[in-house]
């Protein structure tokens, strides 16, 4: 008898792949074959064996440690745009104000200069970010170290900038309106203020952002 | 065990229209949150040890997350994802080996609670003595919701290759832990 044939189709209709007329020839051949009697109650066995395993393994995996990690991954793609932005719009702000055309082209080359820079240091910084990550993916006691030494850094940044983003914030804020006062054109007064306003909400979210980042931290222990 | 889908096509086809409008990180979620067990399923039964399926797994996510831009959907998102993790587990296994978890709770109210632990524990014994091509078919038949045609085309062979490779994965499994006592088959 062909049994290896038979134990096939037991796996088959173990995992729903056979059909009632081929599993009703099977049952005929089961009834009458020790082997593969033995054979259905070892795949049955096995399978709930594995699936046991799988089960209390998924049950114990520590998904917030790894949605933590994935946080820091996207967080730091996410932050690019809104920097880059952040950077421009003083830089459009100073071209709007130049007076003369020699002065906008000068200020334009310098904004463009400064975009570049921003956005070199940006794919720089990321791609240093994703090889570390990388680089320790696979051992989870020194990811959770790269992330720790990460958070420090950002700590450090975030205290930074809820000082200077409030005082670079009021500042252009007072120069539009100073100018607003002088009588200056109102759009150029308006970018000022515009900036001195998007900075001060900057400042706030750097705020809450360090107040996440040191509860986090506390979490790390 | 209930073969349910992990990704249902029309949340797949979804998904892609996501990503085609670039939200990457709202398909990353959503994939990372449907997918995660599934994921560690097979990572954990490649690997053959759980703190390297958490590492496979982790790597798993990080791979797709940086691929995903340029997924064009030539397979099926859970696919893709699928290989990605036996990739990720077959480079995890290669490494070093890591001591397994020994200190894992028991769910309470099990009557034999050392019977079960060792039961486990022989399990991956086993799996890790069987080749990478016959732990991968097991693993990918533990998961729910992958039908043999999925397998098929995750691994990029026949149909009937499948259930072959199957076949002999689970009789030398069975023969590897028949050899232990405490393990009824």
């Amino acid at each position: 008898m062909d049994c290896e044939h038979y134990e096939v189709e037991i796996e088959k209709r173990a995992h729903g792949a056979l059909s009632p007329e081929t599993s009703a020839a099977l049952d005929h051949h089961v009834a009458d074959c020790p082997s593969c009697r033995a054979f259905v109650t070892t795949v049955q066995e096995l399978g709930k064996a594995m699936h046991a395993n799988t089960t209390h393994g998924i049950s114990n995996v520590d998904w917030s440690r790894l949605e933590r990690g994935f946080s820091a991954m996207t967080a730091n793609y996410r932050q690019a745009v809104p920097r880059i932005a952040v950077a421009a719009l003083p830089m459009i702000a100073l071209i709007t104000w130049a007076s003369s055309p020699g002065e906008r082209l000068l200020t334009g080359l310098l904004s463009a200069a400064v975009v570049v820079t921003i956005l070199v240091v940006g794919v720089v910084v990321r791609r240093r970010t994703d090889a570390k990550l990388a680089a320790v993916a696979g051992q989870r006691a020194e990811f959770v170290a790269a992330y720790r030494a990460e958070l420090e850094v950002t700590i450090r940044r975030l205290r930074h900038a809820r000082v200077y983003l409030p005082a670079f914030g009021a500042l252009w804020l007072a120069i539009g309106v100073s100018q607003l006062i002088a009588g200056k054109a109102a759009v150029t007064s308006a970018f000022w203020i515009g900036i001195g306003v998007l900075l001060l909400v900057q400042a706030i979210v750097a705020y809450r952002q360090l107040g996440h980042r040191l509860r986090e931290r506390a979490e790390l222990g | 065990m209930a073969r349910t889908p992990a990704l249902d096509p029309a949340v797949e086809a979804e998904l892609l229209a996501e990503l085609d409008r670039g939200k990457r990180d709202a398909v990353f979620e959503t994939l990372f949150r449907a997918m995660r067990e599934r994921v560690f399923a097979v990572c954990l039964n490649v690997t053959a040890n759980r703190s390297d399926a958490e590492d496979a797994t982790q790597e798993t996510f990080v791979s797709a997350y940086r691929a995903l831009p340029a997924f064009r959907g030539e397979a099926r998102l859970s696919t893709w994802i699928y290989r990605i993790a036996i990739r990720a587990a077959l480079r995890v296994k290669a490494r070093p080996q890591t001591e397994p978890l020994h200190d894992e709770p028991i769910a309470p109210g099990n009557p034999n609670p050392g019977e079960v632990r060792e039961q486990r524990e022989q399990i991956l014994v086993g799996l890790a003595s069987l080749s990478a091509e016959h732990r991968i078919v097991l693993a990918l038949f533990a998961v729910d919701g992958l039908s043999h045609r999925d397998i098929a085309e995750t691994l990029g062979i026949p149909e009937g290759t499948v259930w072959s490779r199957l076949h002999l994965a689970r009789k030398r499994l069975a023969g590897v832990l028949s050899d232990h006592r405490d393990v009824k088959l």
